[in-house]
C-alpha cells in the first residue's frame, strides 16, 4: 500500500509543489494550512500517516509548535517529521531538533533532495 | 534698551526669516514626502496585485509541471521500450533473422546454381558419351567392311570350288550377307536415335543453361537489394537508437527543468511573503510618518532611521529582483532548450521512422524467395528430370548397343565356326580356311570391341546412375534447406510486418508524449516570460523607496517625533531589523540555490537528526 504524507504549508504554491514531487513519486499526500488544520488532520485521519512534512512559520500554529504538539499524540510519537524553511540558523535547527523533529530541509529544495530524504525517513 | 531693541529688531526679523524658511522648507519636504509616501502606497497596491496574479501563474504552473511529470515517465519508458524494440524487439529479432535468412538462401542459390551447372554438364555429358556410340558405329562399319570382301572371296569360291564347298560358301556368303545388311540397317536406326538424342540433350543444355545464366543474374541483384536492405534496416535500427538516446538525453534535461520550476516556485513563494510582509510594514510605517509629520515634535534618529530604512527595502528589492530576474532567465533558457529538444524529436518522428525501408525489404524477402522457389522447382521440375531421361536413354542405347554387338559376335562366331567345319570336310587348300580364319578374326576383333565396350557402356551407366543418385540426394537435401528457407523467409516477412507496426505503434507511443509535454512547456515558458514582464511592476515601488529615503535624507530637523512615536518607531525598527536580517539570510541561500548551479544543492542544506 502506498505510504500517506501530511504536508503542512500555509502558502498554497508549495504544498501543490511538495504534492506533485510526492504523489509522482507514488505517495499518497494529504494537505493542512497550518499547525491547527494539520493535528486535526492527525487525528481523523482514516489511515496511518507515515510522514509529516511542515513548514516553519505559519499562522495559529507554527512548525515548531506542531512538532511539539504531534509529539505529545500516542498514536504519532514515532511519525517522522521534516521541517521545510528557509530558515537555517543552529539555533532554529536545536529548536526544532528539541521539539521532536526528525530532520531539517531548507528552502529552495530540488524535488530530488526532497524525495531522497523522505525515502529516508519512511524506509 | 533701544540698542538692544535696534540688535535685536534685525535679530528676531533673521530668526523668523529663517524659522519661515525652515517652515517652507520643511512644508516643502513634508508635502514631497507625502507623494512619495502616496507612490508607495500605490505601488504597495500595485505589488500585492501583482502577487496574486503570478501566484495563479504559477498555480498553473504547477498544474503543467504535474502533467510534465507524467509525460516525461510515459516518454522514458516509451525510449526504453523503442530502445529495446529496435535492439531485441520485432526490429533486431528481424534484422537477426534476415542476417541469417539472406546468407543461408544466397548460399543456397549458388549451391542451387552449382548443382545446376553439374547437372547441365551431365546432360552434356550424356550427350557425349552418346557421341562414344558413333565410335562404336565406325569400328562395326569396319567390320561391315570387313565382310563385304569376304562375301566377295565367298562369291568367288562359291563359283570356282568343289560342289560340296560351294553349297557351304554359298550359305556362309548368305549369312554373312544377311549378317552386313542387318548390321548396315541398325547403324542407320542407330545413328538417327544417336543424333535425336544428342540434339534434345543439347537443346535442354542450352535452354537451362539460359534460364540459370538469368536467374543468376537475379540472384545478383536481389543479394544487392537485400544487403541494401539490411543495411536500411540497420540504418534504421541505428536511427531508432538514436531517437532513443534523444528521449534519454531529453528525460533528465526536461526533468532539470521542472526541477528548476520547483526552485522557481518556491522563489516565488518566499519572494511573495516577503513582499507581503514588505507592503504590510510599509502601510504601517506610512501611518506613522504621516502621524508624525502632522504633529511635528522631535527625534532625529527616528529620521534618520526611516531613511535607513528606505534604503534597505530598495536594496533589498532590487537584489531579490536582480535574483530572481536571473532564475527566471535561466528557467526560461532551459525550457527553450527542452522545447527546441523537444521539437526535434516531434520532427524525427513525423519524418515516418522507417516505413520505406520495411517496404522494400519485405518486398526484397519475398523475391529471394521466390528465387530460391524457382531455383527448387527448376531442378526438381526441370533440370532432374531432363537427367534422369537423358541417362536412361543413353543407357537404352547402350544396352541396345551391346546386344548388337553380341548378336554379331555370335553369327560371325557360328559363321566361323561353320566355315572351319566346312574347310575341313573340304580339304585344307579350300577357300573356306580362309574364310573361316577371317571370319574367326573379324569375330575376335567384334567381341573385343564387344567387351571394352561393355565395359565402358557399363562403366558410363555406373557413372551417370551414380551421377543421378548424388543429384537427387543433393537435390533433396537441397529441397529440405530451401523449404526451410522459404519457410524461414515467411516468418520474417510475417515478422517485418509485425515490426513496422509495432515501430509505429512505439513511435506513436513517443509523439503524443512528446507533443503534449512541448505544448505543455511552452506554456510554461510562456507563463515564465509573464512572470518576467510582471515583476516590472515591482518598479514604482522602488523608486518611491528611492525617493522616500533621498527625502528623508534631506529633511531638515524641523519635524519632530513625539516619545510616543519614537518607541511606536522603535518596535518598527526591531521589526524591521528582523526582517532585514531575514532577507539578507534569504537573498545568500537563493545565491547558493541550486537552481543557480544546475545541480541539487549540497546535502548541507538537508539535515536529518
Amino acid at each position: 500500500m502506498n505510504k500517506t504524507i501530511l504536508t503542512v504549508d500555509d502558502s498554497s504554491t508549495m504544498r501543490q509543489m511538495v504534492g506533485i514531487t510526492l504523489k509522482g513519486a507514488g505517495f499518497g499526500v494529504l494537505e493542512a494550512v497550518d499547525g491547527v488544520e494539520a493535528l486535526d488532520k492527525l487525528r481523523s485521519a482514516a489511515r496511518p500517516i507515515d510522514l509529516v512534512l511542515t513548514d516553519l512559520n505559519m499562522p495559529r500554529m507554527d512548525g515548531i509548535e506542531l512538532t511539539r504538539q504531534i509529539r505529545l499524540l500516542e498514536h504519532f510519537r514515532g511519525v517522522p517529521i521534516i521541517l521545510l524553511t528557509t530558515e537555517s540558523s543552529p539555533e532554529m535547527k536545536q529548536r526544532g531538533k528539541s521539539a521532536g523533529a526528525t530532520g531539517w530541509i531548507v528552502k529552495p529544495f530540488q524535488p530530488k533532495q526532497l524525495l531522497d530524504v523522505v525515502s529516508k525517513v519512511i524506509r | 534698551m533701544q540698542w538692544t531693541r535696534l540688535v535685536e529688531l534685525p535679530i528676531a526679523d533673521y530668526v523668523i526669516g529663517q524659522a519661515l524658511r525652515l517652515r517652507q522648507g520643511a512644508s516643502e519636504q513634508r508635502a514631497a514626502l507625502g507623494l512619495d509616501l502616496e507612490r508607495l502606497a500605490t505601488g504597495r497596491e500595485q505589488l500585492l496585485g501583482w502577487s496574486q496574479q503570478t501566484e495563479a501563474g504559477f498555480l498553473r504552473i504547477g498544474q503543467f509541471v504535474a502533467d510534465s511529470y507524467q509525460l516525461l515517465n510515459t516518454l522514458r519508458e516509451a525510449g526504453l521500450n523503442i530502445r529495446q524494440t529496435a535492439s531485441e524487439g520485432p526490429i533486431g529479432q528481424n534484422v537477426h533473422a534476415l542476417e541469417r535468412m539472406a546468407p543461408g538462401a544466397f548460399e543456397l542459390l549458388a549451391e542451387a546454381a552449382l548443382a545446376q551447372r553439374r547437372l547441365i554438364a551431365g546432360l552434356e555429358s550424356t550427350s557425349t558419351q552418346v557421341g562414344d556410340l558413333e565410335k562404336g558405329q565406325q569400328e562395326l562399319a569396319t567390320i561391315l567392311r570387313a565382310l563385304g570382301p569376304l562375301a566377295t572371296l565367298l562369291s568367288i569360291d562359291s563359283t570356282t570350288g568343289a560342289e560340296s564347298a560351294r553349297a557351304s560358301s554359298q550359305t556362309l556368303a548368305a549369312e554373312l550377307t544377311q549378317i552386313n545388311e542387318r548390321l548396315r540397317t541398325w547403324l542407320d536406326e542407330q545413328a538417327d536415335q544417336i543424333a535425336a538424342a544428342r540434339k534434345e540433350s543439347r537443346d535442354q543444355s542450352t535452354a537451362l543453361l539460359a534460364g540459370l545464366a538469368a536467374r543468376e543474374t537475379a540472384v545478383v541483384h536481389q543479394k544487392t537489394q537485400c544487403m541494401t536492405g539490411v543495411t536500411r534496416l540497420g540504418q534504421e535500427q541505428a536511427r531508432l537508437a538514436l531517437l532513443s538516446s534523444q528521449i534519454e538525453e531529453l528525460v533528465p534535461a526536461v526533468e532539470a527543468c521542472l526541477g528548476q520550476v520547483m526552485v522557481a516556485l518556491q522563489g516565488h513563494d518566499a519572494v511573495r511573503q516577503r513582499i507581503e510582509h514588505c507592503c504590510a510594514g510599509i502601510a504601517e510605517l506610512d501611518g506613522q510618518v504621516t502621524q508624525d509629520l502632522d504633529h511635528p515634535v522631535s527625534a532625529p534618529t527616528a529620521l534618520a532611521f526611516l531613511s535607513r530604512l528606505s534604503t534597505l527595502e530598495a536594496h533589498q528589492l532590487s537584489s531579490i529582483r536582480a535574483v530572481i530576474e536571473e532564475m527566471m532567465q535561466r528557467l526560461s533558457d532551459g525550457l527553450r532548450t527542452a522545447v527546441s529538444g523537444l521539437a526535434n524529436l516531434v520532427g524525427s518522428l513525423e519524418s515516418g521512422v522507417g516505413a520505406g525501408a520495411f517496404a522494400g525489404l519485405t518486398a526484397t524477402v519475398q523475391q529471394i524467395s521466390e528465387l530460391v522457389q524457382g531455383a527448387l522447382d527448376t531442378e526438381s521440375q526441370l533440370l532432374a528430370p531432363a537427367l534422369h531421361r537423358s541417362t536412361a536413354a543413353a543407357r537404352a542405347l547402350f544396352a541396345a548397343y551391346r546386344t548388337e554387338l553380341k548378336t554379331i559376335d555370335s553369327d560371325l562366331a557360328l559363321s566361323a565356326v561353320n566355315a572351319q567345319i566346312q574347310s575341313s570336310r573340304n580339304g585344307a587348300e579350300s577357300a573356306l580356311n580362309i574364310l573361316g580364319a577371317h571370319a574367326g578374326a573379324i569375330s575376335l576383333e567384334a567381341r573385343q570391341i564387344s567387351t571394352r565396350r561393355a565395359a565402358e557402356f557399363t562403366r558410363l551407366e555406373d557413372d551417370l546412375a551414380l551421377l543421378a543418385r548424388q543429384m537427387d540426394a543433393e537435390g533433396a537435401a537441397r529441397s529440405t534447406t530451401g523449404h526451410q528457407l522459404l519457410e524461414q523467409a515467411r516468418q520474417t516477412r510475417e515478422g517485418l510486418a509485425d515490426a513496422e507496426r509495432d515501430m509505429n505503434t512505439q513511435v506513436q507511443t513517443i509523439a503524443e508524449p512528446a507533443q503534449q509535454l512541448q505544448q505543455g512547456l511552452l506554456s510554461v515558458l510562456a507563463e515564465v516570460e509573464e512572470f518576467g514582464r510582471a515583476f516590472t511592476v515591482a518598479a514604482p515601488i522602488q523608486e518611491s523607496l528611492d525617493r522616500l529615503s533621498t527625502a528623508a535624507e534631506h529633511l531638515p530637523l524641523a519635524p519632530y517625533f513625539s516619545q510616543k512615536s519614537e518607541s511606536r518607531v522603535e518596535a518598527l525598527r526591531s521589526r524591521y531589523s528582523l526582517a532585514a536580517e531575514r532577507q539578507l539570510h534569504d537573498e545568500a541561500i537563493w545565491s547558493d540555490s541550486p537552481d543557480r548551479e544546475d545541480e541539487p544543492a549540497a546535502d548541507s542544506s538537508v539535515e536529518l537528526f
